[in-house]
């Protein structure tokens, strides 16, 4: 298979397609999970910052003197100066600086300068330098709980707490879990590549091994047949309907072969002799009897040749359908079958053969003179040439409502049922060898032609006795008498 | 040279019969194969021409069985039949050439006399006897460049009896070489022949070139 032909494959094309639909379904799956479980950690993350917020916020107590931030550095170590550092700073009204983590130092965190009754998160650089997350609570400092205080008669300060931590870990995490799925996801298509290949060319196997078959055939291996390897459903009426075909082309190779093989053994025949009878009569032109004798046989070489052309031209013209439009009348048949068998009667009185009609005085058809002129003659002298001397040869005219069949009999002589096939075929002889009779063996051919081009259906059969009987069958009766 | 033509079509058995005959050839002309098949079994030919297809018997047939017989005179295959299968079969079966109709007569003729010289084992168409030179494709006998005035019959016999040089060949053996199935001939008709022959050959300083074996036949040394 050239590149242009496997690109356009179907094997190619099918196997492309499910690889694109598996891969776009892996990805859509591979996405998903990172945007489940991204946004799961992302959560979890806030929530942990968030809950380190709310812890701070509830050092920040209120009593009658006063607001009070009881941070203590021990019991959170994790917010002093370190490599792991986290930090907080806390803004309160009335103060006149903020207070932070100890790992602050003099740096400060930034805050949404307006305020918010739900925390908000940022993504920032720590002071340190590292990629952080911060979490804003805007609150009012509690009040001490030791103390039973009235919150209705305290006014409490607004104070705005942000507490920020490394998110690194979450990032790695993150980014841990999207090489992951990549990997998967890579992993997957490459897989589905194998099996999808693998499936497809496993199932597209009886289409490979059909065009692996057709590939072979040629004019000359007409003979074979496609055979599938397993029971494929959908291929096999087109096997059928393939091997049918074959046999049929087989079929028209062969009688084209046998056709041009017979013509041209019939055209080479005659231009031998006529060959032979020249050089022999010009290289021995002494005698002037053999001379004249030659040119005799020239002539009817000639003749006969002139007959095999004119004939194929009619076969020809039939099968070519360039027959002109048929000039009907009303002729009466029984008076165009005696005609026929007139025209070969000294042929006929020759061998002693003798003729019987039985049917109707007259019937008149509708039908084209000349045609059917041929038409009889041609069945009728093939009677004559192949009936045994001193035969009989009987003419039955049929009527049956208006449709007439006609059946002319004579002793076949060799000819068996297996021949009746063949019967009809151009250059068919039951004899191979071509004899001195002038027959080619187009005669029944030629009967088949006409009577196609009349509309009338020939056929053949062999009776019990031997006898051999050519039916026509479809004339139109027009009147009977 | 005794040739069996078997040929259906009439015109050509007719027209090569004559021609080849003319030619010096005795020829036995039949019409079907099962006749020929009989004809080539009961006569020793120099060479046969053989149609294939023929009726009663087709040619393969005829050759095959021929064959089989243990005759093993040179056939020439003459058919109508192009394809190379066909010639293929034939040869198998034991042709010894083919020939496609249809034909040149010279070519037939050529064909036929290389086929009878390689039977006798001559691939050279001219014989030096003595002072005498034998022409087999020109059917003519010479001397110093002087054609003799032989007839057909002489010709044929002296050629005959060139071809089996250093054999005896018998009367029996002349009568069934040299003439056709329907001549009849007598030992006293083939016996004059050689006298002529003799006369002719005597002429031109060649009187001993034909001896006589008392009781066997002729021969030439």
């Amino acid at each position: 298979m050239n590149n242009h032909a496997r690109r356009d494959s179907i094997a190619r094309r099918l196997s492309l397609r499910l690889v694109l639909a598996v891969s776009i379904l892996l990805l859509a799956f591979a996405l998903g999970i990172d945007t489940l479980f991204g946004h799961y950690l992302r959560t979890e993350f806030d929530r942990a910052l968030l809950a380190k917020a709310q812890s701070l916020s509830t050092l920040l107590e209120q009593d009658e003197e006063g607001v009070d931030f009881d941070f203590a550095p021990e019991t959170m170590p994790e917010f002093a100066a370190g490599p792991a550092a986290e930090y907080f700073q806390l803004w309160l009204e009335g103060w006149p600086h903020s207070q932070g983590a100890p790992a602050l130092g003099a740096h400060g965190l930034p805050r949404f300068a307006t305020r918010a009754s739900t925390p908000r998160y940022r993504n920032l650089i720590l002071p340190d330098g590292r990629a952080g997350r911060a979490v804003q609570l805007d609150f009012l400092a509690r009040l001490d709980p030791k103390e039973n205080l009235d919150p209705a008669h305290i006014k409490r300060p607004l104070a705005s707490l942000v507490a920020a931590r490394d998110r690194s870990p979450l990032e790695r995490l993150v980014g841990g879990l999207r090489a992951g799925l990549a990997v998967l996801v890579l992993t997957g298509i490459g897989a589905a590549v194998y099996l999808v290949r693998r499936t497809v060319r496993h199932g597209l196997l009886p289409l490979n091994v059909m065009r692996a078959q057709l590939a072979t055939l040629q004019a000359t291996t007409l003979h074979a047949r496609l055979t599938l390897p397993d029971n494929a459903a959908e291929l096999a009426p087109l096997v059928t309907q393939f091997n049918t075909l074959l046999a049929d082309l087989e079929d028209a190779f062969r009688r084209e072969q046998d056709f041009s093989v017979a013509a041209a053994h019939e055209l080479r025949t005659p231009l031998a002799e006529i060959r032979s009878l020249a050089e022999v009569g010009a290289r021995f032109a002494d005698e002037g009897a053999l001379a004249s004798e030659y040119f005799t046989d020239i002539v009817a070489a000639v003749t006969q040749l002139e007959t095999l052309a004119r004939n194929l031209l009619v076969l020809a013209r039939h099968d070519s359908g360039r027959d002109v439009g048929l000039q009907l009348q009303d002729i009466d048949l029984v008076a165009a079958v005696k005609q026929a068998w007139r025209a070969e009667a000294t042929r006929a009185t020759a061998r002693k053969l003798r003729y019987r009609y039985s049917g109707p005085a007259m019937v008149s058809i509708r039908s084209e003179g000349n045609t059917l002129e041929l038409l009889l003659r041609n069945v009728i002298g093939n009677a004559v040439a192949h009936s045994p001397a001193g035969a009989e040869v009987s003419v039955d005219c049929r009527v049956d409502n208006r449709s007439i069949a006609l059946a002319v009999a004579n002793p076949s002589g060799d000819l068996l049922a297996s021949d009746l096939p063949h019967i009809f075929e151009r250059f068919w002889r039951k004899d191979a060898a071509r004899s001195e009779d002038g027959h080619a063996g187009l005669g029944l051919a030629l009967v088949r032609a006409y009577a196609t081009r009349l509309g009338v259906q020939s056929s053949a059969v062999l009776d019990a006795d031997g006898r051999f009987e050519l039916q026509l069958t479809g004339f139109t009766a027009v009147s009977t008498t | 040279m005794r040739l069996l033509l078997v040929e259906d079509s009439m015109r050509l058995r007719k027209s090569l019969g004559e021609g080849l005959g003319r030619c010096g050839f005795a020829v036995d002309s039949v019409a079907d194969g099962k006749t020929g098949l009989g004809h080539a079994l009961g006569v020793d030919y120099d060479v046969m021409v053989l149609d294939l297809m023929l009726p009663e018997m087709d040619g393969l047939t005829v050759l095959q069985q021929l064959r089989e017989a243990g005759r093993n005179f040179p056939v020439l295959i003459l058919s109508a039949r192009d394809q190379v299968a066909d010639r293929i079969r034939g040869l198998e079966l034991g042709a010894d050439d083919y020939l496609v109709k249809p034909f040149a007569f010279d070519e037939l003729h050529a064909r036929l006399q290389a086929l009878i010289r390689r039977r006798y084992e001559q691939r050279n168409p001219n014989l030096q006897l003595g002072t005498i030179t034998l022409n087999t494709a020109l059917h003519s006998v010479s001397c110093a460049a002087i054609e003799l005035p032989l007839t057909p019959n002489e010709t044929a016999l002296f050629e005959y009896l060139a071809l089996r040089r250093g054999r005896v060949v018998s009367l029996t053996s002349l009568a069934d070489h040299l003439y056709a199935g329907d001549v009849a001939v007598t030992p006293n008709a083939i016996e004059a022949h050689v006298s002529a022959l003799r006369r002719k050959l005597r002429a031109v300083g060649e009187p001993d070139l034909i001896k006589t074996r008392r009781g066997f036949g002729y021969c030439i040394e």
